[in-house]
Formats: C-alpha cells, sequence, structure tokens
C-alpha cells in the first residue's frame, strides 16, 4: 500500500464518519418543525442525539486537520471554488450548535422558538450546502469567475436540484435516526416519517442523476460515467431498503441503509471522476490526488500518529455508542 | 489601510474570529480543572459542597464550551478558505501540528464530553471522574498543539525549503521550539486567572445581593480568589521567561516593548537588505505599543489585587468589605483585554511575516479568494460571533444568577414526573431521588 493510497483511505474514512454521524444530526434538526409537535417531543428528539453531537461533530474539523496535513493543494482549490458552500455550511453549524445547546435556558417560548429557529436553520443549510457540493463537484468548478459570478453560478438548477437531495438524503437519515433510538408514539411518528420521505429522496435523486447524465458540464467532468451511475442506483436502492427496513421495524438495518444512502453521492462524485478528486468547469485544470498530496517523508510520520490515533478514536466513540444505547422514551432524563 | 485590501480582509478576519474563539476557551481551559478537582473532592469525601460546585460550575463549562466550539469550527477551515497561501507552503509543518491536534486531542475531548454531559446518574461515579479528567488532558494537548503550531509561524525550525514548499526535517525541533512551550505555559497561566477570577465575580455578586447559598459563594470566592491570584503570579512569572526569548528572536517586539525606535528603524534596514525593498515593520490598526502596554499593566493590576485578596481571605474579611467585592465583580474584565491585548500583540507582531522571516503573510493569503467573498464571511461571520457570543454570555449570567440549585435548570432534567436531579449512580443517595 503507498502511502497515497493510505491517506486517501484515512480521508474517505474521515469524511464517511462525518456524512453518516453528523449528517443524521442535520437530519434531526431539520425535523424539529415536523415531528416536534410539543416542547417534550422535541427535547426527546435532540436528546436521542444528545451525548453524540459534539463527537459527530468532531469528524468534520478532523477532515478539515487531516486535509490541511495529507492534501493541502485539494484543501486550497475546493475551498476556493466552493466557498460560499463552505462558508453557508459554516455559519450553520454555529447557529445549530447554539440553537440546541442554548434552548433550554431561555425565560419564554420566544427563546425556544428563536433557538430552534437557529438549529433548523443551522441543520437545513449545511444539508443543502452538503448536497450543492455534490452538484458542484458534478459540473465543475467554474474557473476565472469573480466571487459574485461564481457564487451565482452555484446556483444553477442542477446543483439546487443535488441540494435538495442532500436535505431530503439527511432528512430521512435523520428520521430512521429518530426511529432507532426513540420509543413509544415518537419513535412511530419518526417512522411515519421515514415512510414519507423515502419515496420523495429516491424521486429526486433520480431526476437528479437523469438531469446529471443529460448534462454537458457533468458529461465533462466524468470520466468512468458508469461508476457515478452505480452510485446514483445503490443510493436509489438504499432509499428503497431503509423505507421496507423501517415500515417492518428493522430500524438498525434501515441506519444502515440511509447511511450507505449519504455516502453513495460522493462516492459517485469519487469514482465517477476518478483518478481526479477536483476538476473544473468542462475538465480544466483537473487534480489528481499525486497532484495535491503533501510530502512524502512527512506524511511517513505523520502515519505512525494518525491512523493510530485513528483507532482509539473510533474506539472512544463506540464506547460513547454503547454507555448511551438505551432508547429514549417520555420518561427518560435529558440535558438538552 | 483600505479595508477592502484582500490582505487586510483576511487578516481582519482571522484576528476576529481567533480572539473571540480564544476567549471562549481561556474560560473552559481554566474552569475544566476547577470542576474535575471539585469531583474528585466530591468523589472521594461525598461532600454535598464539592458536589454543589460540580453541577453549578459544570453547568457554566458546558454552556460556555459550547460556544468554544461554535466560534472554533470556522477557524479550522479559515486555512483552507482564505489562506491557501499559507496552507501550500507551510501545510508539511503547519499543517502537522493541526493534524496532530485534532485527532490526537480535540476528536477524544469533544467525545468524552459528551458522555460526562449526559453520564450523570448513568455511567459509574469512576468512570464519571476518569471523563472529566480526560477532558481536562485532551483540552491542555489541544492547546499544546494550536500553540505549537503557532509556535512555527513565530520561530520556524526544523524545516528546509525546496522549491516553493517548507519541508519538514526535524519533528522534534518541531514540539520542543522554546517558544510555543513559552507560550504555552503563559497562556496556561491567563486561562487560571480568568477562570478564577470568574468564580471570584460570581461569588461575589451573590455575597452583595445576599440571598440563598452565602457559604457556597463564599467559598467560591475564596477558591476563585486563591486560582485567580496564584494565576496572575505565574503570569508574572512565564511572561518574563517569554520575554527573555522573544526579544532574542523576534527583535521588532522587543524594540516596540521598550520603546526603541531606532532600534526598529535599524531593523526595518536589516531587513530590507536581506529581503529586498518593503515594509518590515508590523502595521494595524492598534497601536503595537498600546497593545503591549494594555497586557502589562493589566498584568500589574492582577497581581496586585491578587495580594490584597490574599489578605482579605484571611479570616473571610473579604466578605464584609463591599468595595471589594464590588471590585471583584468587574475583575475578569482585566484577564479579557489583557488575552486579547497580548495574542493581538503576538500575532500582530509577528508582521509582515506569517512565518516569520521566510513567507510574508502578503504571500500567504488565498490566490483564488477574492476581496468580496472575504468581505461578505467577515460580515456574516462578524454578526453571527456577537450574536451568538452575546447569547453563551446572557445564558451563563442567568446560571450563575440561580446560583447552585439552578431553580430548575438541574443538570440532567428528570422526566415528566418530576425533577429527578441525576439520581442514581452518579449522585449520593441523599440527592437522588428517580421515581
Amino acid at each position: 500500500m503507498t502511502l497515497e493510497t493510505l491517506w486517501a483511505l484515512v480521508l474517505v474514512w474521515l469524511v464517511a464518519g462525518y456524512l453518516v454521524l453528523d449528517g443524521y444530526d442535520y437530519g434531526i434538526g431539520m425535523l424539529l418543525p415536523a415531528l416536534g409537535r410539543d416542547d417534550r417531543r422535541r427535547r426527546l428528539m435532540l436528546n436521542a442525539t444528545g451525548p453524540f453531537l459534539l463527537g459527530n461533530e468532531v469528524w468534520l474539523v478532523a477532515v478539515a486537520g487531516v486535509m490541511i496535513a495529507a492534501f493541502p493543494g485539494l484543501e486550497g482549490a475546493l475551498f476556493t471554488a466552493y466557498y460560499p458552500l463552505i462558508a453557508a455550511l459554516l455559519a450553520g453549524l454555529m447557529l445549530r450548535g447554539t440553537g440546541i445547546q442554548l434552548r433550554r435556558f431561555g425565560r419564554g417560548p420566544g427563546w425556544r422558538t428563536a433557538m430552534d429557529a437557529a438549529t433548523v436553520t443551522g441543520s437545513l443549510v449545511p444539508a443543502a450546502a452538503l448536497g450543492m457540493l455534490v452538484g458542484g463537484m458534478l459540473r465543475g468548478a467554474p474557473q476565472g469567475l469573480s466571487a459574485g459570478a461564481a457564487a451565482a453560478d452555484l446556483l444553477h438548477p442542477f446543483t439546487l436540484l443535488c441540494g435538495l437531495a442532500g436535505v431530503l438524503l439527511f432528512s430521512l437519515h435523520g428520521a430512521v435516526y429518530l426511529a432507532l433510538r426513540l420509543g413509544g408514539p415518537a419513535g412511530d411518528q419518526a417512522r411515519a416519517a421515514v415512510g414519507r420521505l423515502a419515496p420523495a429522496a429516491l424521486a429526486v435523486v433520480v431526476a437528479a442523476a437523469a438531469a446529471g447524465a443529460l448534462s454537458g458540464d457533468v458529461r465533462a467532468v466524468l470520466t468512468a460515467p458508469v461508476s457515478a451511475a452505480v452510485g446514483a442506483a445503490i443510493a436509489v436502492g438504499a432509499c428503497a431498503a431503509a423505507w421496507a427496513l423501517a415500515r417492518s421495524g428493522a430500524a438498525a438495518a434501515a441506519f444502515a441503509c440511509t447511511s450507505v444512502a449519504v455516502l453513495a453521492p460522493f462516492a459517485a462524485v469519487l469514482a465517477g471522476a476518478r483518478p481526479h478528486v477536483f476538476t473544473g468547469r468542462a475538465g480544466e485544470g483537473a487534480l489528481t490526488l499525486s497532484d495535491v498530496l503533501a510530502d512524502e517523508a512527512t506524511l511517513a510520520l505523520l502515519a505512525w500518529f494518525i491512523v493510530p490515533l485513528a483507532v482509539v478514536g473510533l474506539a472512544a466513540q463506540a464506547w460513547n455508542w454503547w454507555s448511551f444505547r438505551e432508547r429514549l422514551d417520555e420518561r427518560s432524563p435529558l440535558y438538552f | 489601510m483600505p479595508l477592502v485590501d484582500k490582505l487586510e480582509l483576511a487578516r481582519l478576519q482571522f484576528g476576529a474570529t481567533l480572539t473571540i474563539h480564544f476567549l471562549f476557551v481561556a474560560l473552559t481551559l481554566g474552569l475544566v480543572l476547577v470542576v474535575a478537582v471539585a469531583q474528585t473532592r466530591w468523589y472521594r469525601t461525598g461532600d454535598p459542597h464539592q458536589e454543589r460546585m460540580v453541577r453549578f460550575w459544570g453547568l457554566i463549562y458546558t454552556v460556555n464550551y459550547a460556544l468554544g466550539v461554535v466560534t472554533g469550527i470556522i477557524n479550522e477551515f479559515q486555512m483552507g478558505l482564505n489562506w491557501g497561501g499559507l496552507a501550500k507552503f507551510t501545510g508539511n509543518v503547519f499543517g502537522t501540528a493541526l493534524a496532530l491536534e485534532t485527532m490526537m486531542a480535540f476528536f477524544l475531548e469533544a467525545t468524552f464530553l459528551g458522555m460526562w454531559i449526559f453520564g450523570w446518574g448513568r455511567l459509574p461515579r469512576r468512570i464519571h471522574l476518569a471523563l472529566i479528567w480526560a477532558v481536562a488532558a485532551t483540552a491542555y494537548i489541544s492547546a499544546f498543539w494550536i500553540i505549537m503550531a503557532n509556535g512555527f509561524l513565530q520561530r520556524p525550525g526544523g524545516f528546509e525549503v525546496r522549491g516553493d514548499q517548507a519541508y519538514l526535517t526535524d519533528f522534534s525541533a518541531l514540539v520542543t521550539n522554546i517558544n510555543p512551550w513559552n507560550a504555552l505555559t503563559h497562556v496556561t497561566s491567563a486561562a487560571l486567572t480568568l477562570a478564577g477570577f470568574a468564580m471570584a465575580a460570581i461569588g461575589a455578586y451573590h455575597l452583595l445581593k445576599g440571598g440563598r447559598h452565602t457559604e457556597f459563594f463564599r467559598r467560591s470566592v475564596r477558591t476563585g480568589l486563591g486560582l485567580g491570584g496564584a494565576g496572575a503570579i505565574l503570569l508574572l512569572i512565564t511572561g518574563s521567561l517569554q520575554f527573555n526569548d522573544v526579544i532574542d528572536a523576534q527583535p521588532v517586539k522587543r524594540a516596540v516593548l521598550i520603546g526603541d525606535t531606532e532600534r526598529l528603524a535599524e531593523y526595518e534596514a536589516e531587513m530590507a537588505g536581506r529581503f529586498g525593498e518593503g515594509s518590515y515593520a508590523p502595521d494595524s490598526l492598534l497601536p503595537l505599543k498600546l497593545l503591549s502596554d494594555t497586557m502589562l499593566y493589566i498584568g500589574v493590576v492582577l497581581v496586585v489585587l491578587a495580594v490584597i485578596g490574599f489578605v482579605l481571605l484571611r479570616r473571610n474579611a473579604f466578605v464584609r468589605r463591599r468595595w471589594f467585592l464590588r471590585v471583584l465583580l468587574v475583575s475578569p474584565l482585566l484577564p479579557v483585554v489583557a488575552m486579547a491585548s497580548g495574542w493581538l500583540f503576538r500575532e500582530i507582531g509577528r508582521q509582515p511575516w506569517a512565518v516569520y522571516e521566510v513567507l510574508p503573510t502578503a504571500d500567504a493569503v488565498s490566490p483564488g479568494a477574492t476581496a468580496g467573498g472575504l468581505l461578505a464571511t467577515l460580515v456574516l461571520f462578524g454578526v453571527l460571533y456577537i450574536v451568538l457570543a452575546a447569547a453563551d454570555y446572557l445564558v451563563i449570567a442567568r446560571i450563575a444568577r440561580r446560583g447552585p440549585d439552578l431553580d430548575g435548570w438541574a443538570f440532567i432534567q428528570g422526566d415528566v414526573h418530576g425533577e429527578a436531579d441525576g439520581g442514581g449512580r452518579s449522585a449520593p443517595a441523599a440527592e437522588g431521588r428517580r421515581p
């Protein structure tokens, strides 16, 4: 195994962990208005992620840290090209963190309403931004445009459609998570939401895939369009499977499926544009991993630290999940 | 100096976000030790006062930490967003330190803290105690790596430049760099000082107001004063140590600190000779001398406050001296202003270098970043930071005002049948009322 492959795997691992774990947090936040009919119910939903919220979010920080150390060129290219999306993602995270953590320390319902608005916004925006990032990467990054024009370019219908797909996929993932974690009527309501979200997500992914197939920009970026199509198909299949499994009460299996569903679009981009990890509009300015890789000597040294730490980190998080595996219900003690 | 200039916008955004983030972090660094020690005492003795300390200061710590995270996420990304030049040039070195910070420290800290917050009454007491110490340890490891990263910028070593990139040649040089070690001890002292005076201030508020829990707050003032006072003296010692190194490696700062304009001009000429024409003095909206003077004078005031405080600790003499309690009430502002000034001095004093005498800041900005984008994010993040920070301090003030029984804001709130205060395995039997 080369250093390049090893570090690629580390980055993929961290990105996957981030999408699967913080992904359901975005889902929960977006579902607050629909599933959180009263204060107690909303608190249950937020406490369902409770002990895991901070730990889930930190995977994104790990992604940024590893990118700057191992793939500094990639971070530079991606963040410059999709600047507004990254900025929106960060702003959303700020709002969400505040909304959830400060929610119960108000003096009246007005405070809670404001905090919940922050949480919902702060969950919706990252979910949409991540979807739009997939769309933007599929279309290729516009070159040589002013800041305003580049931002406007991101509002292309295809990119927006991908954003919608992101919103629905993460909402579905969140709903399945809630069905898994919440007992009683709250869990039932979550399961019902899965029944409505799964077909919607499925449909939008199909539409996005079709639009991508018809888009000249996307075709110029994809070196292996079949792989991308397979990725889209996996997302669709995973949504369908999650739907069926949730209906029959197999929430854990459904969660595995929605995890695959949120990962699949990113895998589709990676596999479909390989070996490029970044592509400009019409296929220009494409970068491969070796183009953006940091110095070998540094990476060899760093690997001795980061790989064991990744294992330790996973073990710590698994301990967290195991310690709080008990389902929540109407009688559970709450922090948020 | 035009604000629409890319470089200035990027610097302003970085300076503002880092300063605000650091102020939250500094309080958590200090408070986590207060909470951990109190929880240890509680675990060993079952003393109800210690339990109250853990729940009360622990809740303030948790709320403050949440906003520390919120204001910190951006910083990890700012490197890639606005400072692509720096990332490309020093990714191998600076990036190494950042990656180690995330994976060795912050990743674990976030995980363990989540467990600690929700583990009241759920996890065995020994594990719950171990968790807060793990959080404390990883918090300081985090500070270590961040300051190591910054230390590389201030006093680069253990690298060589090949082409357009710096390559790490000596990892041990990165971590034995005296500059960040001095900074780390100084920052730690500042964090302890802030936490101490924050405790004393909140305690003083309640002593002035009267009411319930005077005993709890009297003891909080004692602890806070002791901690803050010790911190202030440590600040003096560590600051002197730092001064000795800084004047060596960064003569510009020395020249400013002692007001030696001649040496400053000499140094500028020397730099121009080595690196070509240009300006080599740090420039900023805030005069460097003002920043260093502010920090130093406040340091002196803190030590004076510490001495007075130590005297008044005898026989709890501070309780009846309302003038002193009022001073304590506003005292946390001192370390806050001093810390902001200190960091700004440290960073602005490094200009015009991003990596000292290696990479100018002007070259560190992302080539693809635009003034429009920078201005937009500056405004967006700036507004968010201010609003969210205000909300956080509002909540902390509310918690502080309620006092240790928290009037229904118990750390963990029970089910609809009653406010079970985390009863069960983590609380003494007298407190737990789990239905």
